[in-house]
């Protein structure tokens, strides 16, 4: 099977940019030609360049770097800020530069052609054993030329020697559709390449933004969607999603919130590894609800990573404090990353891709984006929806807790867009909101959705004090919950309520039990007569025994001496003794 | 006409870079001995380099495209590109007065 395979597919060589290699499904067509296309300033050399860096270093493929357009001087200068080793490789042998700048001066008399140049290319390449070209801005030599017949005419002798020599070669060229010369120039060299990757640069609210698209790739598939990119520190990076397809095992835990009492309104805390998104107007207090988050994180000995687009890292740590946050330890030991980013210093791509390595470098449980609808500041906010979906799922593939803050007027949530959609992706959405009543206005905390856990539904306050935050108890009136100083006159005439019931309560315990004492009082003397009574009766009965007995002898002796017999007299007198008890 | 000239060839000093046998070096060649001879009354001496077979000196020099003349003398200077067969350019290239129609 995999031999079969083989035989339709067709060979690559990987460019060792991870995203090129992701949307190519594997690199550039192997021994043949790519065009780069783009316009100025897309990155095309940078790309062209990593190729034949990436080539000579990491596969054993040496290179040619043909420069039509920027001297090499200066492409290797630029090469030296992304950390590749120009010199070491061209001390090697592995990679060499050309440099072929048309010197303005030149006086053309007539027709000419590349043949030159490229047998001394084909000879370079022979001696070093070159398996990559690139011709960076074909676009200038073929201006050069001049003529319409003369470019075409070279262009396919430019074919002809790249087939022969089975290089695997990248063109690069400025395209602009809108030019009918470029037009026409672009036709005939995507005819004569078997893959066409563009690079586009472009401003959307004074932003720059940067995307890559396959355009063409002769016999084999390819990512067809445009894609994210940006020029960082590695060089040119794609926002690739190629972990897309991939399924993440839901993780079961339950995370704190930092509030306590949130937590029981939310079964226990949010899911560890969902996404939660706290909306509300300025000022609601979502950054607090957040360090209370990272606070919690901190106490359970977590790494936790705050990024804040409004405040800077002390002040983060000052305003939270006001109310009882406590995260200068933490940041001071380093479990708690606070960052400070300026929202509109890059495109939302690259926010992403440096959130992404800041994720990756400290290696957090629980992480902050504050607010996220700053990233919608780089680049509108269709842009700041895909990074936002990016985002979450960097988090959700490493199962780190995210809670993101947006702007979002209004009390009810529902009815307002969230300025960037990304309420649908999150799994938990808290909204916080002002309520004014009685002339005042009070912060409202509503749970607006929170995926797989019972919730409830009530609006609760949320109330900040020095000792930290909290969420006060509800009471209701006419089917509003309380807010302000009316829950507190609420809960002062409760609380006087219930202590005169309680009074109430101890004053007929007292009184029960003094009854209750009086009784026992009287039903011990009752006994105690009881007693009295039983011990006088015992002593009345034995007295009358003895006096029976003597009386009893002393009829015996009566009888005895008058020799009489009457034993039914003695009986019947004991029974009129009976009777009279 | 040729008196008009402010160069001799004595003090012209050429190198002609060419790729093998193509046709447009074969022309350049003989074009550039046409005008020459034209202008200077004689041809100078010209370097012809290969690049084909020499193409470390080519690239020294700088050179991209073939044919190219390079006048070495006198300085400073000056490419020449194509096969030469465009007078008016190369009447310039040698700062000679251009012919009035």
């Amino acid at each position: 099977m995999a031999s079969t395979r083989r035989l339709v597919s067709i060979a690559k060589a990987p460019t060792g940019n991870r995203g090129f290699d992701d949307i190519t499904r594997g690199g550039l067509p192997r021994g043949r030609t790519t065009l780069l296309a783009g316009g100025p300033g897309s990155g095309k050399t940078i790309v062209a360049l990593e190729t034949l860096v990436k080539g000579a270093r990491d596969f054993g493929e040496p290179g040619i770097f043909v420069a039509f357009e920027e001297q090499s001087r200066a492409i290797r200068e630029n090469a030296a800020t992304f950390g590749w080793d120009i010199p070491a490789l061209e001390a090697a042998g592995t990679l060499h530069f050309f440099d072929a700048q048309w010197d303005p001066s030149t006086i053309s008399a007539g027709d000419f052609e590349l043949t030159g140049l490229l047998a001394m290319i084909r000879a370079k390449a022979r001696e070093m054993g070159a398996k990559r070209l690139v011709f960076d801005a074909i676009d200038i030599l073929l201006t050069v030329l001049n003529d319409p017949a003369a470019e075409r005419r070279e262009l396919l002798r430019l074919q002809q020697w790249l087939v022969e020599n089975q290089l695997t070669a990248i063109v690069t060229g400025k395209i602009d559709a809108d030019d009918p010369v470029l037009a026409r120039r672009n036709t005939l060299i995507q005819f004569m390449v078997d893959a066409v990757l563009r690079l586009e640069q472009r401003v959307e609210g004074r932003v720059t933004i940067r995307t890559a698209r396959v355009l063409k790739y002769r016999g084999s598939g390819f990512a067809e969607n445009e894609m994210s990119a940006v020029i960082g520190p590695q060089g040119f990076e794609i926002a690739s999603v190629s972990s897309g397809d991939k399924i993440f095992a839901a993780p079961r835990g339950r995370v704190s919130s930092g509030v306590e009492r949130l937590d029981t309104m939310l079964s226990g805390g949010y899911f560890r590894g969902a996404s939660v998104l706290i909306t509300g107007s300025p000022g609601t207090s979502k950054s607090t609800l957040s360090c209370a988050f990272v606070e919690a994180a901190c106490a359970r000995g977590e790494r936790a990573l705050y990024v804040s687009f409004d405040e800077s890292a002390d002040e983060i740590v000052r305003n939270s404090s006001s109310v009882g946050i406590r995260l200068a330890g933490h940041a001071k030991s380093g479990l708690l990353k606070l960052q400070a980013r300026r929202a509109d210093a890059c495109s939302a791509d690259a926010q992403l891709l440096q959130l992404q390595a800041l994720i990756a470098a400290h290696n957090p449980t629980c992480v902050v984006v504050d607010p996220v609808s700053a990233l919608a500041k780089g680049g509108g906010t269709l842009a700041a929806l895909t990074v936002c979906e990016g985002l979450l799922h960097v988090t959700k593939a490493r199962g780190i807790t995210i809670v993101c803050t947006s702007l979002l007027d209004g009390s009810e949530p529902h009815a307002e867009a969230s300025s960037i959609e990304i309420s649908t992706v999150a799994d938990t959405w808290i909204h916080v909101s002002y309520t004014i009543q009685a002339g005042e206005r009070n912060r409202a905390l509503t749970i607006v959705k929170s995926r797989g856990t019972r919730h409830s539904n009530q609006v609760r306050e949320l109330v900040l004090s020095e000792r930290g935050i909290t969420l006060a108890d509800v009471y209701t009136s006419g089917g509003e919950v309380l807010m302000g100083t009316m829950r507190w006159l609420k809960e002062q005439t409760d609380q006087s309520d219930h202590a005169r019931a309680q009074l109430d309560i101890e004053q007929r315990r007292r009184e029960i039990e003094a009854a209750q004492a009086e009784l026992a009082s009287r039903q011990r003397a009752l006994e105690h007569e009881m007693r009295v009574k039983q011990s006088e009766l015992a002593r009345l009965s034995s007295s009358e025994v003895v006096r029976n007995d003597a009386t009893a002898r002393h009829h015996l002796e009566l009888s005895r001496k008058r020799s009489a017999d009457h034993p039914a007299k003695r009986n019947g007198s004991r029974a009129q003794r009976a009777g009279r008890k | 006409m040729s008196g008009s000239e402010s160069e001799s060839a004595g003090n012209v000093l050429l190198r002609l870079y060419i790729a093998g046998a193509s046709p447009s070096s074969g022309r350049a060649l003989s074009n550039l001995r046409a005008f020459c001879e034209k202008h200077f009354g004689s041809c100078p001496e010209v370097e012809v380099v290969d690049v084909v077979k020499d193409a470390k000196q080519a690239l020294a020099d700088g050179v991209i495209v073939t044919p190219t003349l390079v006048r070495l003398a006198p300085a400073p200077p000056q490419k020449i590109v194509g096969d030469l067969s465009d007078e008016a350019r190369l009447r310039a290239a040698f700062e000679l007065p251009a012919i009035d129609a």
